[in-house]
């Protein structure tokens, strides 16, 4: 058990002045409870439990991202594997992630981590930097990538995926904020373009063997 | 459910400060930040407006670089919006900071996990070089700085991201000349849009789609019974 504090950033400039009153709707918390298998003993003692409006509470922040990972597509309510990521993300997202629990973190400022397997207990932590240090789409796009873990399917070049062809984690990051970027709805100009630079940052960064291509 | 009877983690948060309250220029910044993040074409009109006005303030760059030094590591967000804005109001001044901001020092990278501080830094480094594009749009000589942190060899990212803005902005030759042979490679990326990036689900519709989300509050056409309610009152 840990102890932790956070200062919290300005919610404008986080989108959370955006979603957050978005997500305080019972209908939408219920479900998205349930979806992503939250319990109480992982998002209470400050977490937000009992203050699930509370956009300066991890629990608000992170049903912010579910939220935009849920709505952000034109073509919302369909979720066909036939279309692009935008549409699907969420489908595949709240079926691969086993439960979504919130922890302090370590000081090395990892923001999320998953661990899958058989035998062991699965699960996805997220972490202070998750919470106060991205905005809302790319906290978003987080789950995109753990939900890939969550999967079953790690990276296979230290933490880099080898190749765009892999389909890993890191490209199913890329194509969801790519497709936000470009069709995402209800959003600002700066969760957008967050996006968008987010993607190319992962193309440049995180492929052993360079896809080619920027959006 | 990971804690059983082990006992999880405990959060107490404080709240930030108010940096939009120091003057009435950084007010108006403050005011350009909300409209760059703010839904729909209201707030882009707004925030075009805004940042004209803070074009005729002969202290809008020096305020918003004191706000960029000032906000506090974590918060990615805010240095990131503030340097958006420095790019639609600073002229070729404001190029050096931008230049050194975007080749300073990055965290080690992360050993234990796929994200963490270096993709946030290397976000806020991704701005800067794009605020010094929207600096050289409107003030041609600023495209030199581009060439000058190619020079520099920053990290990858922030490399690629100043070869391509070099290239959009006619320089092609000058950064060939520039870039190692083993960076060559850069000047052949493409720009795609969204289409070509797809991610493979490896797997096909079935009927379960399990756990189906609501529909949107602001898609249900019926008239509320609280509103109703409070109108006869």
């Amino acid at each position: 058990m840990a102890t932790c504090t956070a200062t919290v950033p300005n919610l404008t400039t986080s989108g959370d002045d955006l979603y957050g009153p978005r997500i305080c709707w019972q209908p939408f918390v219920d479900w998205a409870w349930d979806a992503f298998d939250f319990d109480e003993g992982d998002w209470d003692d400050g977490f937000g439990f009992n203050s699930v409006c509370d956009n300066t509470r991890p629990l608000s922040r992170t049903l912010s991202g579910v939220w935009c990972l849920t709505y952000s597509s034109p073509n919302f309510p369909r979720e066909s594997f036939d279309s692009n990521i935008l549409e699907w993300g969420c489908r595949f997202a709240r079926n691969a992630i086993d439960e979504l629990d919130a922890r302090c973190g370590s000081n090395d400022g990892v923001i999320a981590q998953t661990r899958w397997g058989p035998i062991v207990d699965n699960w996805t932590r997220l972490f202070l930097p998750y919470f106060f240090g991205q905005g809302v789409s790319l906290r978003a796009g987080t789950l995109v990538h753990e939900a890939r873990h969550a999967d079953g399917k790690g990276h296979d070049s230290g933490n880099s995926d080898s190749s765009w062809g892999f389909n890993g984690a890191w490209r199913w990051q890329v194509a969801w904020l790519a497709w936000f970027a470009f069709e995402g709805q209800s959003s600002s100009t700066a969760m957008r373009a967050q996006a968008r630079q987010r993607a190319n940052v992962i193309i440049n960064n995180n492929f052993d063997i360079h896809p080619g291509f920027n959006v | 459910m990971t804690n059983g009877n082990v006992a999880t983690d405990t959060l107490n948060v404080e709240s930030g400060g108010r940096p939009f309250d120091l003057s009435a220029t950084a007010w108006l910044v403050g005011q350009a930040v909300t409209q760059l993040n703010t839904e729909g074409k209201n707030g882009e009109h707004q925030y075009a407006q805004t940042t004209r006005l803070l074009r005729d303030c002969k202290d809008a760059k020096d305020t918003i670089i004191s706000l960029v030094s000032q906000t506090k590591g974590a918060d990615h967000p805010m240095r990131w919006s503030l340097l958006y804005v420095l790019g639609d109001v600073a002229d070729l001044s404001a190029a050096d900071f931008l230049v050194d901001l975007a080749v300073s020092k990055l965290p080690e990278n992360q050993t234990q996990c796929c994200e963490g501080p270096r993709d946030s830094e290397l976000l806020i480094r991704t701005m800067a070089v794009e605020a010094l594009v929207a600096i050289a749009k409107r003030d041609v000589s600023a495209a030199g700085h581009l060439l000058k942190l190619v020079k520099q060899q920053p990290a990858q990212p922030i490399l690629i991201e100043a070869t391509k803005a070099a290239i959009a902005l006619g320089l092609r030759d000058e950064v060939a000349e520039i870039l190692p042979n083993e960076a060559q490679w850069i000047l052949d990326i493409r720009r795609v849009r969204c289409d070509e990036v797809q991610a493979d689900p490896e797997r096909a519709d079935t009927g379960e789609r399990s756990f189906t989300p609501p529909n949107q509050a602001k898609l249900a056409t019926a008239p509320s019974v609280i509103c109703a309610k409070q109108e006869g009152e």
